[in-house]
């Protein structure tokens, strides 16, 4: 090397984002620790916000006295019905608007219209209507589940490649065997995200409408919690909302990585 | 079979793309159809396949189908178009469902029970006729072996390079032994070495299957070593501006032969001022 020469300097640095799960679970136990030393300390006030281990006591005590299971089952049955109605109905219109040119010219405007209404405004409607039972309950989740699976549902169906479509009608496949083979397998991914938020939804909805009107459920729970102060168990029925959310988000990654392994 | 275009004129709006085409392929020939972009190729290969209405004129097959031709016209399409969900096996398989036998697994449009296969479910308007299974596996093995596709059975799409891809497309394309194939530049999204090396199986079974072709290219050297029968076509909208007939037997089609070299030659003057007029124009 004579003097002039020089190293070329690396500038292609940085910008790449990994996942380290070590690290998650660290900054977690990190965060707990922290919150229960300045319980334990008396910095954090345990009225205003209890520590780690007596929220974690609260869902102890709750599911021994077997209350939690009551409020769980309730809920789960809401979202499960609701989801199941909305979802269902949902992928059906957003099907018909994914293909024909009559439902879309008809299903599009009202969707659209209808889609940015808060749906937890028409519980007081539903209720008028269904009671102030189940069916009110189960009304307000599926038409918000509704909405986000038509508009995934037409999305996913519109973003198959037409050609894969001409390629079936190339070699002689009915319109019938077209949606089953070739529109609905591809439409699928686009499908299943918007199943994601879907659920989502019926979470926030299911416990807004049990906040309304409900004596058990765990919108329920946390409401009349509040009331008497009882933060442990506001916030135990928090943590199982969450936990709630991670399972049907658990299961619909699992649900996902079966179904799309062609990916 | 054959097939002929009588008067091929299409309109997309008010721009006009193809303009009294005329043309008939005979039995077991391979017509190139070449032309500067933009000149209506695909437009006319997807008319001569019934995937488009021509504003003007109409096509015409004659002559009987070939023993075992189940549809006796198929296509190969220039972006492989496979489903990616599907292995090797499955999209070969896929144009032998359109004819009253249902997927072994998921029935007629996925119907069918799982186990009792399609029991009771004909096929809709087919109803009970068609292939047996057995046959039909029969079929997709033997178009995989032409393609020579046997080790890549039960892969996917995305795993397979796109001379692969393309080769599942052509194994696709003859399963239900076509009468007309139909080529809307099959090699154009290949490199150049993968092109060569398809070059050499296109003219192997053609060989074997005497399938009468229409293959669109913009690609010179591919119409000069392919074709028995070159159309170029001028400019949008696309006219008739040449037919060069290449007689040469396709086993001696290779590179660098002299009478390809020579048609290549001549189609490069033919093309290129139209092919300079047709980069400088501007789309409404």
């Amino acid at each position: 090397m004579s003097a002039a020469d020089r190293p070329v300097a690396l500038r292609g640095k940085g910008f790449e984002p990994r996942l380290r799960p070590a690290l998650a679970w660290v900054a977690l136990a990190a965060t707990l620790v922290l919150w229960q030393i300045g319980s334990v300390a008396g910095v954090i006030s345990d009225l205003t916000l209890p520590s780690p281990l007596r929220i974690a006591a609260a869902i102890g005590d709750l599911a021994s006295s077997g209350e939690l299971w009551g409020h769980l089952a309730a809920s789960a049955g809401r979202i499960v019905g609701g989801f199941l109605l909305g979802f269902s109905t949902g992928l059906v219109a957003g099907l018909a608007i994914g293909i024909f040119t009559l439902s879309r010219s008809i299903g599009l405007p009202v969707v659209s219209a209808l889609f940015p209404i808060p749906k937890i405004a028409l519980l007081p409607l539903f209720i008028l209507w269904f009671g102030i039972g189940e069916w009110s309950k189960i009304a307000t989740i599926a038409f918000g589940v509704f909405f986000p699976t038509v508009v995934a549902t037409y999305a996913a169906v519109d973003s198959v490649p037409r050609n894969l479509v001409r390629m079936g009608q190339s070699f002689g496949l009915e319109p019938a065997a077209i949606t089953t083979k070739i529109l609905l397998p591809g439409a699928l991914p686009g499908v299943l995200s918007g199943a994601r938020i879907a659920t989502s939804i019926a979470l926030i909805l299911v416990v807004a409408a049990e906040m309304i009107g409900a004596e058990r459920g765990i919108g329920a729970l946390i409401l009349t919690s509040g009331h008497l102060m009882m933060t442990d168990r506001l916030l135990a029925g928090v943590v199982i909302l969450s936990g709630l959310g991670l399972l049907a988000a658990w299961a619909l990654g699992a649900l996902e990585r079966r179904l799309l392994r062609w990916r | 079979m054959q097939i002929e275009a009588r008067g091929l004129t299409h309109h997309y709006g008010g721009l006009a793309v193809l303009d009294g085409l005329s043309f008939t392929v005979g039995d077991g020939r391979v017509l190139a159809v070449i032309g500067p972009s933009g000149c209506g190729k695909s437009t006319l290969l997807r008319i001569l396949g019934g995937l488009l209405a021509p504003t003007a004129g109409e096509v015409i097959t004659r002559g009987e189908p070939p023993a075992g031709c189940l549809n006796p016209i198929t296509y190969v399409f220039q972006d492989f178009a496979l489903l990616p969900w599907r292995t090797v096996a499955g999209n070969v398989e896929l144009p032998l469902e359109a004819n009253g036998l249902a997927h072994p697994r998921l029935g007629w449009g996925g119907l069918a029970h799982p186990r009792l296969g399609w029991g009771g479910l004909a096929h809709p308007r087919l109803g009970w006729g068609g292939l047996d299974i057995a046959t039909r596996r029969d079929r997709v093995r033997d178009a995989l072996a032409r393609c020579g596709l046997e080790e890549f059975t039960a892969a996917f799409p995305r795993q397979l390079s796109g001379g692969m891809q393309q080769r599942v497309g052509i194994a696709r394309a003859l399963v239900v032994r076509p009468a007309i194939l139909l080529m809307d530049e099959p090699l154009s999204a290949l490199d150049s070495q993968t092109r060569d090396l398809l070059k050499e199986d296109l003219l192997r079974l053609w060989r074997e299957t005497s399938a009468t072709t229409v293959y669109v290219t913009h690609n010179l050297s591919e119409a000069a070593e392919l074709a028995d029968e070159i159309l170029v076509l001028s400019r949008r909208p696309g006219r008739e501006s040449a037919r060069i007939p290449i007689d040469l037997p396709r086993e001696a089609r290779r590179r660098g032969e002299p009478l390809v070299v020579e048609v290549e030659d001549r189609l490069w003057s033919l093309l290129r001022s139209e092919a300079t007029l047709a980069a400088r124009e501007v789309t409404a």
